[in-house]
């Protein structure tokens, strides 16, 4: 009896294995920008907004997720000097943005 | 005990041979939350200073590389000609910095404008003219002890330029460069598998035309800003643009005729000579909603302006 038993929820359980699997969903397709050369301490600031330290998004893995459209993008030194300050488009994808 | 430690050395020594896939980006949110990102970016589409967007049509985008001519091409013989125009349009759009005139499918407009019974097609000052001209997929990969990688990258280039719809003068060109890839691996069997991605060959084309746009964004400086003037009543003078072109209340602008133009023989385009002051504006109040409909009220601080109002007559910042 016990074994009828296990052989049934076996046969149960691979059947679950065996069912088709349909998804259907919208993706996110922000596009990353990833800032290569920054100097150590220097500031990413995005639209004027400060996101933080520029290294911190070399790509190396890390990239900074935005939205599509158009961009500033300015890189500031840790003594507050412009080093980069340029429009960018981004539309999905990777963007890499070189400071020097 | 040294026998362990000999095998132990060489199985690390070969896996050190091991061909391994490269470490793929990770996606970081960023500490602004979305609701301000979004806002910071609207705020940048307002100018700082006074400009005026280019108006923009796309006169031609075809694919002029081999790619894709033999499958399923439509009446034009080019089916990813059409796809990526679709794709510069709709990217000329979303960057923000030019009026887009539609131009590929002008005659669906023309025909939903006799239903309509209304038509106003504006002219535009540049056309958009290029192509796909570099498309093409590779398959490389490398071999280890016992693991392997493959990559699949497909790689497109697309070069545009601008062209000045009344003289023909190609004024600006750019190149854009995209590349998509998928790359799989295995060691000893186990690893990740991937066959053909035919959406590589889509992403690579877009990602180049992303590209383009980029340039054309960051490298087209924005033109000099003047507008017309569209009425004077009263002592009031009403000019177009507003403040999707920068102008603000209590701006000082101010009111030139233009020279006489005159036929270079030397370059063969028309050459306008220096303009003539007449007038000094000050704008009191501005109307309209969206950048096609807005424009400014002005007052006369000094001077005054011709009647009636001429066609060389334009205003520009006050100097």
């Amino acid at each position: 009896m016990k074994k009828i038993l296990v052989t049934l929820v076996s046969l149960l359980l691979l059947a679950a294995c065996s069912m088709p699997n349909t998804t259907v969903r919208t993706t996110d397709t922000r596009p990353g920008i990833a800032i290569d050369g920054a100097p150590d301490g220097a500031i990413l600031y995005v639209d004027g907004q400060r996101i933080g330290e520029a290294n911190k998004y070399d790509g190396q893995p890390n990239v900074l997720l935005v939205e599509p459209g158009t961009h500033t993008v300015v890189v500031k030194g840790a003594d507050g000097a412009h080093l980069f300050d340029r429009k960018v488009y981004v539309e999905s994808g990777l963007k890499t943005i070189k400071v020097h | 005990m040294r026998k362990t430690a000999w095998s132990l050395f060489i199985v690390a020594f070969a896996f050190a041979g091991c061909a391994t896939v490269a470490q793929k980006p990770v996606a970081t949110e960023s500490p602004v939350p979305r609701p301000q990102q979004e806002k910071a970016q609207e705020k940048l589409l307002v100018p700082q200073a006074k400009r005026y967007k280019l108006k923009v049509a796309i006169g031609r985008f075809t694919n002029e590389t081999n790619y894709g001519r033999s499958l399923l091409n439509d009446a034009d013989l080019d089916r990813i000609g059409k796809q990526a125009s679709d794709m510069l349009a709709s990217r000329l759009i979303q960057s923000g910095q030019f009026v887009v005139l539609e131009r590929p499918d002008l005659n669906k407009l023309k025909k939903e404008q006799e239903i309509i019974g209304a038509s106003n097609i504006v002219g535009s000052d540049t056309l958009i003219i290029g192509s796909v001209t570099e498309f093409g997929r590779s398959v490389t990969g490398k071999a280890g002890f016992l693991s392997s990688t493959k990559m699949q990258t497909a790689k497109a280039k697309v070069d545009i330029r601008l062209v000045d719809a009344k003289t023909g003068h190609a004024y600006f060109s750019a190149i854009g460069a995209g590349e998509a890839s998928t790359e799989s691996g295995e060691i000893a069997g186990f690893g990740s598998r991937a066959d053909y991605d035919a959406t590589l060959n889509d992403r690579a084309i877009a990602a180049a035309i992303s590209d383009v746009i980029d340039r054309l964004v960051s490298k087209l400086s924005d033109r000099k800003w003047k507008t017309d003037i569209l009425d004077v009543k009263g002592g009031q003078v009403f000019i177009s643009g507003g403040k999707h072109q920068g102008l603000k209340e209590g701006d000082e602008l101010t009111a030139m005729v233009a020279g006489e133009t005159v036929k270079s023989k030397q370059t063969g385009f028309n050459v306008t000579l220096p303009a003539k002051q007449v007038a000094t504006l000050k704008i009191v109040q501005l109307f309209g909603e969206t950048e096609t409909d807005e424009g400014a009220v002005c007052q006369v601080t000094g001077g005054s302006i011709p009647q009636p109002v001429s066609q060389k007559l334009f205003v520009t910042e006050a100097k």
